[in-house]
């Protein structure tokens, strides 16, 4: 057995005794200051490789482009541009919930969904599956509804719950990391809002559906599969920058070789792929787009941005943000470090 | 925030567990990255990868205690990358120096990866710190574990720098004779 080794095997120590230690330890001294993580880019991470579910404090149905500007997005055209009504399609339902999808939006780089998922009894209460019974009632966010816990709360109602979940993967290709938002009306409807990153390479994107639902209580989980189409009918134009402001290499520890900004009706996604210093242990490097202020380009709602490792040695982190009119000014920015300017 | 309620915060996907845990473990993280690294950019780094990593761990996991859980995280990530980096003699600070001092416990012979991490390993491991009386454990823990500076940990037991360096002394010669024992050596 080495030293190396023995430090890794020392790594499983049990987490009491770490405790115990750790109520020793007066903390870090003398260290070199902490700068604060910044957590947009850990959320910018996070949401291209997991699902998060958030519950929003909201209680009524709202169309794709009002959800998107309440969202934060500021121009919706592009959106009503590309969007599909598809609430005349048919549901689909298993025994405890009946599932539609209303209306669809998307680019070749983004895909927004919106669903509705209904109890199939009058005597049940769908939530989502991510929430507990235990739980405030007010994480459903239903307008007025704020004493007491979810499972009160369908007591009240002599409702049983019935946990809910909509999976939707494309049929070809993938979609990167989905996000989704959940609204819960008074009447017990959920309003799905689903958003997700486009790998697929089709503009007729097939798209294969789960509806699982389980009976508070019941370890049987009931499915329904169907299959819905999605059109991706969006143009796009691409501007790509090659020369980098020098101090880059040195500050920040990777050689840019380009920035692509691709144009489309519902946003702009920037990609800038880059070669690392061998001195740099970690690969991914995630940045924003500043305007000449300084100030953040709005993102796209529910949007984070993604890392790829491009097999080659170069590798390409992504941005995606609202469209602007013009992006001459426009400066990139990496964690705390000043801007940096880029042109073509 | 109560550990227990930014646990929540994870089962329920809220991005706000990420930056309710910087705010209350973020100081503890990196001290233990830089212990290990040696240098600002890397800690940080290596912090961030903690973050996420607690992120895809949380659900299902459901950490007893939230600030070793983060510790065992960070720990491991460093080390990981300290190992990445020492190829190009960079870093090192307490890790080289812990290192050496863990060399008297072994034979340096590299063994199979998973042979030092098995189950076996780490319960004969355990079965060692169980033997110590808490403060030797707690000392122990903090340099080998921490990789606290034995400055520090003087300071924080009010003990001779000379007692803690002879006390690890101590310890790393019970290690060797347990893992001999146990026919690890």
């Amino acid at each position: 057995m080495s030293a190396a080794q023995l430090l890794k095997l020392i790594g499983h120590t049990d987490e009491k005794y770490i405790l115990s230690a750790l109520n020793t330890r007066e903390g870090a001294r003398e260290l070199p200051k902490k700068r604060s993580i910044d957590r947009m880019w850990l959320i910018a991470a996070i949401l291209t490789i997991t699902i998060p579910i958030t519950v929003l404090a909201a209680s009524r149905y709202l169309h794709l482009t009002d959800y998107l500007k309440s969202a934060g997005m500021g121009d919706t055209q592009g959106v009503t541009s590309l969007s599909s009504n598809m609430a005349s399609e048919k549901t689909f339902r298993n025994e405890l919930a009946e599932y539609q999808i209303l209306e669809a939006s998307c680019d070749s780089k983004t895909v927004y969904l919106v669903a509705r998922v209904k109890a199939v009894d009058e005597g049940n209460l769908v939530v989502p599956q991510y929430v507990t019974g235990g739980e405030s009632v007010k994480t459903l966010g239903i307008e007025g509804i704020t004493e007491g816990t979810i499972e009160e709360y369908a007591q009240a109602q002599n409702k049983d719950l019935v946990y809910v979940g909509l999976s939707v993967t494309p049929a070809e290709g993938q979609f990167d990391g989905m996000s989704e938002d959940i609204r819960c009306d008074r009447d017990g409807t959920l309003y799905c809002y689903l958003t997700a990153k486009n790998q697929t390479e089709a503009s007729d994107i097939r798209l294969n559906c789960v509806g699982s639902a389980r009976l508070d209580g019941s370890d049987e989980i009931l499915n329904v599969k169907f299959e819905t189409r999605i059109q991706d009918r969006s143009t796009s134009e691409e501007m790509v920058f090659t020369t980098f402001d020098s101090r880059i290499p040195e500050e920040i520890r990777i050689f840019p070789e380009k920035l692509v900004v691709k144009e489309t009706e519902l946003g702009m996604y920037a990609a800038l792929t880059y070669r690392v210093d061998p001195n740099r242990a970690s690969k991914t490097k995630f940045f924003v787009l500043v305007d000449e202020n300084g100030e953040e380009l709005a993102r796209m709602p529910d949007e984070g941005g993604s890392f790829t490792d491009n097999g080659d040695g170069s590798y390409t982190s992504t941005f995606p943000f609202q469209k602007v009119d013009s992006l001459e000014g426009v400066k990139i920015q990496f964690s705390h470090h000043e801007p940096y300017s880029f042109g073509k | 925030m109560e550990d227990e309620q930014i646990v929540d915060l994870y089962w329920h996907r809220s991005e706000t567990a990420i930056a309710e845990t910087d705010t209350k473990y973020g100081g503890l993280c990196y001290s233990i990255a830089y212990h290990v690294l040696s240098n600002r950019e890397d800690s940080e780094e290596s912090v961030s990868d903690t973050y996420l990593a607690a992120w895809n761990e949380i659900p299902p996991k459901r950490p007893l205690s939230l600030p070793a859980f983060l510790s065992k995280i960070v720990r491991y990530i460093s080390i990981n990358r300290w190992e990445a980096q020492s190829a190009q003699k960079r870093g090192g600070g307490q890790t080289i120096l812990a290192l050496d001092e863990l060399q008297e416990c072994v034979d340096d012979r590299e063994s199979v990866e998973a042979d030092c991490e098995s189950k076996e390993m780490i319960r004969s491991y355990h079965q060692f710190l169980g033997t110590l009386s808490q403060t030797e454990r707690d000392v122990f823990v903090r340099r080998y574990f921490f990789l606290d500076p034995i400055a520090e940990i003087s300071a924080d037991f009010g003990f001779s720098q000379s007692k803690v360096t002879s006390m690890l002394h101590r310890l790393r010669g019970r290690l060797r004779k347990h893992l001999v024992k146990e026919g690890y050596l």
